[in-house]
């Protein structure tokens, strides 16, 4: 019989998180057919998780897992699983997916598969396919056991449709000081009302051309138009114009929307590799030289001081 | 005042300029590629320095895992201003995946003494963001991650770091594992005497035999890479700026239907 697969179900501010609904989707894969088991720990609604198509919810509570730190939760996670029969883990690479991701399957003395894309079945084995070097190649890689943990990248599968209602059950984990050696003293929420960069479906981001923190107003209006996160170059986040958490690139964020919006973006390989999987590009520049047009679906020539208010105005009519 | 000593892992990458190519075989092409020092590990080394700089550290030792090209940037180190380093190598470690490197990285790291152990947070090659999770387990030591601040004071470290979540301040006593993100420093540009210094400096050398035990497990295969599909370049929207707005928001609704 074919091993549980268990899903790190992880919320956010609105409930359930996208990504987590993504994740369900390769779960059900890999299942093909065979149980698929959320996993909670902390605060969440387990009952989020129970309507969101799973066989099992298993909940694990206790004062160490009250505030998400990285070691405490790992350990609930390969608590959980190792009580229940060990099986495949997924886990969605956000930024708390990375980092519980290794702990989990070190803990479970399972392979990792990390930033995973794509996925196909071979003859009942697993392939899990993977960009590397942002994006400039592409890896297939098999685990050569049964069982492994696995982190997918948010947007690259569709949300699982959810449904139904599961049992939900306390697992215990046996949790010791040592669980909380790392103690949280602050936790400032972030106040955007944008999507996270990450998970977002639409993206505007703003290069060197910007020219002063004050231009990314103009990113900021399509962005906010578009109801996009909004994003940037290194160029940018070297030349101080934004934080680096907005920084999209090899040394920035990987993202994967439905639209990126390149504007003022000469299109440096370390940025194409952060955003090249992106289903749609567009891309604005005053060099018709520039090798972003090269990589986007669309371009316009022009001054991003320009054409983006239009852009934002455009975009608001067709929504309206 | 704390006395740290701390140990910096490092690792040699691709230049992210570089342009990747296949290998007959379908592995990839490291024919010609310019190594750097990790970028992030760059961020973790000038970090122990200036720990070392303000007192609060007494040893900066690097390490790193890998053939005989990775010296220069244990040398790079090095001349930024660490004590020491060490590189573990030899041909049975070549190729192995992340469970096996984290095994090699802990019995080599427990041939040291240490309270603090640097690294960035990710290696921009193959991205896993896998060996330090491992070895906080491996090392039964709390690991924080992507640091953009960190404090050292009374045996304790406050680090700040940017999640999905918000802004997070984090504490941890001694010992700890820190990972390093953007943001933290600006790794410096040693001057040509201290480059020079650190060629002449010596290397320790370990071989995994040195290491004991059964480090090396295969846990994944990989069967093979490919480069993305080239893009065939963009559909250019001409006119003036309202009209190739609209023209593009028509386009993006009944072509690419993205919106």
């Amino acid at each position: 019989m074919a091993s549980t697969v268990y899903v790190y179900a992880e919320f956010d501010a609105k409930g359930l998180r996208k990504t987590t609904r993504q994740v369900l989707t390769v779960a059900h894969r890999i299942a093909a057919g065979g149980k698929v088991a959320g996993v909670v720990v902390g605060p969440g609604d387990p009952a989020l998780v129970a309507g969101a198509g799973v066989s099992e919810v298993l909940t694990v509570q206790a004062p160490a897992v009250e505030k998400y730190t990285a070691c405490a939760y790992a350990k609930a996670i390969a608590g959980a699983v190792q009580a229940c029969g060990v099986g495949p883990v997924l886990i969605g690479c956000t930024s708390a997916g990375k980092e519980v991701a290794p702990m989990v399957a070190q803990r479970l003395g399972l392979a990792m598969i990390p930033d995973v894309t794509d996925m196909k079945m071979d003859g009942g084995e697993v392939e899990f396919i993977r960009p590397i070097y942002a994006g400039k190649a592409i890896r297939h890689v098999r685990p050569t056991e049964g069982n492994y943990v696995v982190t997918i990248r948010p947007n690259a599968f569709p949300d699982h449709a959810g449904g139904g209602s599961a049992p939900i059950r306390p697992v215990a984990v046996a949790f010791d000081a040592a669980d909380n050696r790392v103690t949280v003293k602050s936790l400032e929420a972030k106040v955007s009302t944008r999507p996270e960069l990450t998970e977002a479906e639409y993206i505007v981001s703003g290069g060197v051309a910007v020219g002063k923190p004050e231009g990314f107003k103009v990113v900021e209006q399509v962005a906010d138009a578009l109801g996009a996160a909004v994003g940037a170059s290194r160029a940018a986040v070297n030349a101080g114009y934004i934080d680096h958490s907005h920084q999209v690139g090899q040394t920035g964020k990987t993202v994967s929307p439905q639209l990126y919006i390149a504007l003022g973006i000469s299109g440096a390989i370390q940025h194409l590799a952060g955003m090249s999987t992106s289903k749609c590009i567009v891309a604005v520049n005053t060099d018709a030289d520039a090798p972003i047009f090269k990589s986007a679906h669309y371009g316009i020539v022009g001054d991003l001081f320009e054409v983006a208010p239009a852009l934002a105005e455009e975009i608001k009519k067709a929504k309206a | 005042m704390a006395d740290l000593k701390v140990l910096v892992l490092v690792k040699q990458t691709f230049n992210t300029e570089a342009k990747i190519q296949l290998t007959g075989d379908g592995g990839v092409d490291d024919k010609g590629i310019k190594l750097i020092v990790n970028p992030y590990d760059e961020y973790a080394i000038e970090e122990a320095v200036r720990m070392k700089e303000k007192g609060l550290a007494s040893h900066v030792r690097l390490l790193t895992v890998g053939p005989e090209g990775s010296v220069e940037g244990l040398r790079q180190g090095l001349a930024m201003g660490a004590d020491s380093a060490t590189r573990v190598w030899d041909a049975s470690l070549a190729g192995i995946d992340n469970v096996s490197m984290a095994n090699v990285l802990a019995a080599a790291i427990r041939k040291y003494e240490w309270n603090l152990i640097l690294a960035g947070k990710v290696a921009v090659d193959d991205q896993a963001f896998e060996v330090p999770g491992r070895l906080s387990v491996l090392l039964d030591v709390p690991v924080i991650n992507a640091a953009v601040k960190i404090d050292v004071s009374d045996g304790a470290v406050t680090v700040t770091r940017e999640t999905d979540a918000g802004t997070e301040t984090l504490e941890a006593k001694l010992p700890v594992l820190l990972t390093t993100e953007k943001g933290l420093n600006e790794p410096r540009y040693p001057p040509l005497p201290k480059i020079m210094k650190a060629k002449k400096m010596p290397i320790d050398e370990l071989k995994p035999a040195d290491l004991g035990g059964d480090l090396l497990r295969q846990t994944v295969r990989i069967t093979g890479h490919e480069l993305p599909p080239p893009r065939s370049g963009a559909k250019m929207i001409k006119g003036k700026p309202a009209e190739a707005a609209a023209e593009l928001v028509r386009l993006l609704r009944e072509e690419a239907k993205v919106l």
